[in-house]
């Protein structure tokens, strides 16, 4: 499993403490209540806390599971902290790499891929950045991915090719109609 | 059975499954010219295609059925084929079908947020050639130093395919019904990129075959494709066109 951290600011329900995807209010069909919708703006241990809760609960659930974590280098285009959002860019990314850097060293099976390295590092001079400053440009993908699957296969060796999964293959036509194919060329090369 | 001498020698052999059919018909109809070649068929039809292997350095065939199916595509007796037998190989088809590997990814490539890197892609692409083992075995030719090249499989036909029973067409890939030109071609390039690495020339299907993003023409379908829901074989016609896409690569 990859799993790429994004930020530490969100909203979550007072009441059943379940977090939002999104703050409610600032989708269609949502309306924002004060009473009930609470913002938290995550720290290290709480953050550090509810991983590890959720990769044991994975773990519990498939013990050959695997994680990468990976810290999204896109910056936060806005805050609902008092800070500026450049305070609170560095703020959420510094505690989720701090995190990402724990739970690797505390988790055998937990390893970190520093992508958000490679596009942010003073050497690339922002160049994988879009205009807009915040998007990653494709070249800074390709770039990420190529070293990614370089380092896999240094590390696991090259991947041997599998069949398409069984039910893709069972949701397509009926490709392998073996009368037709037989039609098809009889009615060819019959003789 | 040894290959024939170099006397013997034909200059293009056609190897593939059951869309050699249309390729044979559209000669017959002289739909096509390959005047200029002295031309062989090789390959055995879907289900028995899949028992013809890369064995001792030739495709041959792992079975009596097979054995039998190819003696009577070929029609000159010639049971197995080896690199240095012919100076030019067309694979036609031969299971590296279009519609698995279009689709999914024309709808990865535009969904929202659905970047597609070029690592990714010609990871995506390399895995699905080398999961068909005519694409293998067309990469082992060409590395024996034979002159190689591979049309694949088309996509579905238009206008044939029942919805009813091809749910996942639309539930699963409905971004890619909008593609056009301009979204399959990175996707030609990747598959061509990845055959010429191995020194194999790939044949796209023609872009003016194409319609609804992932589906050939319904004026390609197979004579009676309407009855039978045969969303797979074409018509010569376009075997022609694929043949004649081809022939340009080769001059």
């Amino acid at each position: 499993m990859v799993f790429t951290l994004g930020l530490t600011e969100g909203w979550e329900n007072s009441e059943t403490g379940l977090h939002y995807a999104l703050c409610p209010g600032t989708v269609p069909g949502t309306q924002f209540n004060p009473d009930v919708h609470r913002f938290r703006n995550g720290d290290f241990a709480s953050l550090s806390r509810m991983m590890g809760q959720a990769l044991r609960l994975l773990r519990a659930q498939n013990p050959r599971l695997r994680v990468l974590l990976t810290v999204s280098p896109v910056p936060l285009t806005a805050t609902a902290t008092p800070q500026h959002v450049l305070t609170a860019t560095s703020y959420s990314k510094s505690v989720l790499q701090a995190l990402a850097g724990e739970l690797a060293l505390k988790y055998r099976y937990v390893d970190y891929f520093p992508s958000y390295e490679i596009i942010t590092h003073p050497v690339f001079r922002g160049m994988f950045f879009a205009p807009n400053m915040r998007s990653v440009e494709a070249a800074g993908v390709d770039t990420v991915m190529g070293h990614f699957f370089a380092d896999q296969a240094r590390v696991f060796g090259a991947v041997a090719p599998k069949p398409a999964p069984r039910s893709a293959r069972e949701s397509t036509p009926d490709v392998d109609d073996g009368l037709r194919c037989e039609e098809e060329m009889l009615g060819a090369f019959a003789k | 059975m040894p290959s024939p001498s170099k006397k013997q020698k034909k200059i293009l052999c056609i190897i593939g499954d059951s869309h050699l059919g249309s390729v044979k018909r559209a000669v017959d109809a002289g739909l096509i010219d390959l005047a200029g070649f002295e031309t062989e068929f090789w390959g055995a039809q879907g289900p028995t295609f899949r028992q013809l292997n890369l064995i001792e350095n030739a495709y041959r065939a792992q079975t009596d059925e097979a054995a039998e199916a190819v003696l009577q595509v070929n029609g000159q007796g010639r049971a197995h084929v080896a690199p240095g037998d012919f100076d030019v190989f067309l694979f036609y088809g031969a299971r590296l079908r279009m519609a698995e590997f279009m689709p999914p990814m024309l709808q990865h490539m535009a969904a929202p947020n659905g970047a597609l890197s070029r690592a990714v892609l010609t990871a995506a692409t390399e895995r699905f050639i080398q999961g068909t083992r005519a694409a293998r075995v067309a990469m082992h030719f060409a590395n024996a130093g034979a002159r190689v090249y591979f049309a694949p499989t088309p996509l579905f036909t238009d206008g044939v395919i029942d919805f009813e029973k091809a749910r996942w067409a639309v539930r699963d890939f409905p971004l890619a019904w909008q593609a056009d030109s301009p979204q399959r071609e990175p996707l030609w390039q990747a598959l061509t990129d990845a055959f010429a690495a191995a020194d194999v020339g790939f044949v796209p299907q023609p872009e003016d075959t194409i319609c609804r993003g992932i589906f050939t023409k319904a004026d390609y379908a197979t004579d009676g494709a309407a009855d039978t829901r045969d969303v797979v074989h074409k018509s010569p016609a376009f075997a022609a066109v694929m043949l004649r896409a081809f022939l340009a690569q080769l001059k």
